[in-house]
């Protein structure tokens, strides 16, 4: 990530001081002022969305949830504590649900549960993460609105291949994170 | 999807909760957990900008053509299929760009639909879920995804060929 990072930012640095370098200090404010407009987009997100988590952990509905999804959520992260499974639960089934604004903060917050202090992260970890970008969704609807807008005829088509697409990419990330990132059992 | 949110807050009514201080309680780590990430997406979102105007980016879609090319990737969607780790609204721009220049039916679209649905912004989701961790050691999981997210990239590409 560090490496990435520096790569792309060096190179462009470069590139900008060949052809304009004033162009430079622009982009950099410009682009912060998004990203701190997209912080306070996020912001609106997770507090709305923390707070209806919240109400669902209260109310046992979470836990309903994570009961349902038990079985799933043992085959991939093997045993955690309750919490961290409650939130990944909802983690889950948001995403399942095309709530990708919900679903991140209930990550987040699992993810936290999940932390395990130290400099390598746990299996658990990334298997969290890989979970996440997969994003297994049963109903893509912005792509299928954006598709019916452009006057496609039968925009709903494509669920199929999303969902077969999005099927193996999960079965194959679960695979490797199974394989690659094993524990060292003592 | 409003009607999710009402069955919650209808539930926990039932069972006696205080939605009210439930909700605030939860509220509280929002803002928060928004300032943990900040950092983390100023800079990505500098990196991109960056790659974007100093024209760095499209070296890179250059030099990815030939390769993705290769992998039987049409080349009109190389520039959408680089930036789609990246960035999240960026590529969904691009994919109204696409219906737009190639029709909502056409071959190229259902492709970049559906690689729109079936992979997630790679590089942003690994910065905001590590964010707030102890994890240092992420690059393997990342490029692991980023293979990942690639053979998407060419199963989209066969399954649109085949459907």
């Amino acid at each position: 990530m560090n490496l990435l990072w520096t790569i792309l930012v060096v190179g462009s640095i470069l590139l900008f001081i060949i052809q304009d370098p004033n162009l430079l200090l622009t982009t950099a404010t410009t682009s912060i002022y998004d990203s701190l407009k997209m912080c306070f987009t996020l912001a609106g997100i997770y507090i709305f969305w923390l707070g209806i988590i919240q109400i669902m952990q209260d109310s046992g509905l979470a836990d309903k949830l994570s009961k349902i999804l038990t079985p799933i959520i043992f085959i991939l992260f093997g045993n955690i504590d309750k919490e961290a499974s409650r939130l990944i639960a909802i983690n889950i089934s948001a995403n399942l649900l095309g709530l990708g604004n919900a679903s991140l903060p209930a990550g987040l917050k699992a993810m936290q549960k999940l932390d395990n202090k130290k400099e390598k992260a746990s299996q658990q970890m990334i298997m969290l993460f890989a979970l996440n970008c997969c994003s297994i969704q049963l109903l893509p609807s912005t792509i299928i609105l954006m598709r019916s807008e452009g006057g496609s005829s039968s925009s709903s088509d494509i669920i199929l291949p999303i969902i077969l697409v999005s099927v193996v990419c999960f079965m194959l990330s679960i695979f490797l994170v199974k394989l690659l990132f094993r524990e060292n059992k003592k | 999807m409003p009607l999710l949110i009402l069955l919650v807050i209808i539930y926990a009514s039932i069972k006696k909760v205080n939605s009210y201080n439930s909700f605030c309680k939860g509220a509280k780590e929002g803002f928060n957990m928004v300032l943990d990430i900040m950092p983390y997406i100023c800079a990505i979102m500098l990196a991109i900008a960056f790659m974007r105007y100093s024209g760095l980016g499209e070296y890179i879609i250059k030099a990815f053509a030939p390769v993705l090319n290769f992998c039987g990737v049409p080349s009109e969607l190389t520039e959408f299929i680089i930036l789609r780790p990246f960035t999240g609204s960026g590529s969904l721009a691009l994919l109204q760009d696409i219906i737009n220049t190639y029709g909502a039916d056409s071959r190229i679209t259902r492709i970049a639909s559906t690689i729109m649905g079936s992979s997630e912004t790679v590089f942003f989701v690994s910065a905001l879920y590590f964010a707030k961790t102890s994890a240092k050691n992420i690059g393997k999981a990342v490029i692991m995804m980023l293979v990942v997210s690639f053979i998407g990239v060419i199963l989209s590409c066969l399954v649109c060929q085949i459907l």
